[in-house]
């Protein structure tokens, strides 16, 4: 790995290449290189502690270090006899999208290259496309981006010309609040669009629809457009390499409207965007048979809040464009049979009437 | 005579009370002082006089050249992740 010769000026070259990384001071490659840790942080030899304690502190417990909503979701749908066999299949595919502070603040992911994001300078904003959007980027890197083909970005990416910090600030992804260190959906929303649009619903809210709808629906079912939704996604280890791997069955764009399935009271909607996550009953069938026992326990449909926010929409643009339109919403005909019962909650049984003379 | 030897007697007198009084203060015990901790400092040691691996991971020749040969990492997972 190639560091830059100015690296030593800045605040943390202030430290010795071996007091972070272990190994010894030493001519000689094999000797310089015994015992040294290429990313400190994931074997807890990381310094930041001295200075970002308050950080440092709280960072274990966020979602981004824990990954907690995987097993939570992994386990939700099994018995706990299979715990065993399922955190093996967690460990080898899903535990390397943990992330240190290396990982936003020095690296960018494999995936991309690996390498520094500047010679070993530690970047104190991630860059969005080569460290947010390289992991979160099949879904909402796409959609923010605009890169799904014939579906526009998002309006506060094409005219706002912010970045995932302009809403995410880095407190919220430095920690994660209690309640939601579980799955991000449960806890208050943060961001909430309501945080910058403060008019919106409000009495002199000039827009009719924002007050017959607040707290109805959710900001995205009105404002969001076509997004990536998976199928089918199943693990293994490959008998060639040894290696983990993965295979996705079927990607696609949809936009159904569904029922709000949270239970949660800071996300209050009747009604919300809904988006096919890849699990399949059998998706951990390496690693045993009927992992996932209770499957129908938890909707394949989800809660999500699409990144592609558009000021109009095609579902916006009359009433009866979305009341009485059947193609918009998660009814029954649109579930696979078989994942009928799971999405039972989110199924919308009786679509809104048409409003007559509209 | 009897004066000097009088003298001497009190003198000895006095050098056994005081060696006296030096053992009390010897086996006196010695109260223990607490030691100020010392905060963590975010530069703890001087860097070496020769940074060997700055010499060399600065140094992008070297690099190149002492670099073990990239294996070739073929994924075989497919679709979206």
């Amino acid at each position: 790995m190639l560091v830059s010769t100015d690296f030593k000026e800045t605040t943390h070259g202030r430290f010795t290449c071996v007091q972070c990384h272990g190994g010894t001071q030493s001519p000689d490659k094999d000797t310089a290189h015994t015992g040294m840790v290429a990313d400190p942080l994931t074997e807890g030899k990381g310094r930041c502690d001295l200075c970002h304690k308050e950080i440092t502190e709280q960072y274990p417990d966020s979602l981004h270090a824990s990954l907690a909503s995987y097993k939570i979701s992994m386990y939700a749908r099994s018995v706990p006899e299979n715990h065993p066999a399922l955190d093996e299949a967690y460990n080898n595919h899903c535990s390397t999208c943990h992330s240190s502070c290396t990982d936003c603040h020095i690296t960018q992911p494999q995936h991309m290259g690996g390498g520094f994001l500047d010679g070993h300078k530690f970047v104190k904003t991630p860059p969005m496309t080569r460290t947010c959007t390289a992991c979160h980027g099949t879904r909402v890197g796409n959609e923010y981006l605009g890169k799904n083909e014939g579906i526009p970005g998002d309006i506060h990416f094409r005219q706002g010309r912010m970045n995932c910090v302009s809403c995410h600030e880095g407190a919220t992804l430095h920690t994660t609040p209690e309640d939601a260190r579980g799955n991000r959906y449960w806890g208050e929303q943060t961001p909430a669009c309501e945080d910058c649009h403060q008019q919106v619903g409000a009495s002199g809210d000039p827009i009719a629809q924002h007050v017959l709808h607040k707290d109805k629906l959710q900001c995205q079912v009105c404002h969001s457009v076509q997004y990536t939704s998976c199928d089918g996604c199943h693990v293994a280890i490959s008998q060639k390499t040894g290696k983990p791997f993965f295979k996705t069955e079927a990607t696609y764009l949809t936009f159904f409207i569904g029922k709000n399935a949270t239970d949660n009271p800071n996300r209050p909607y009747e009604y919300v965007t809904v988006r096919h996550v890849p699990v399949a009953p059998t998706s951990f069938q390496y690693y045993g048979e009927n992992l996932l026992p209770n499957f129908n326990l938890r909707p394949t449909w989800m809660y999500t809040t699409p990144h592609n926010i558009q000021r109009k929409t095609p579902q916006n643009s009359s009433c009866n464009s979305c009341h009485g339109n059947s193609e918009l919403f998660l009814t029954a005909d649109k579930v696979k049979p078989e994942e009928l019962e799971a999405n039972r909650r989110v199924i919308v049984e009786e679509i809104p009437a048409p409003i007559p003379g509209q | 005579m009897r004066n000097w030897r009088l003298w001497l007697g009190l003198v000895g007198l006095t050098l056994v009370l005081l060696s006296g009084c030096a053992r009390t203060a010897q086996v006196a015990e010695p109260t223990a002082q607490p030691t100020p901790e010392v905060p963590p400092t975010a530069i703890p040691t001087p860097t070496p006089k020769v940074d060997y691996c700055l010499e060399c991971h600065t140094d992008k020749d070297r690099l190149i050249d002492t670099a073990k040969p990239e294996e070739e990492v073929i994924s075989e997972s497919e679709g979206a992740g």
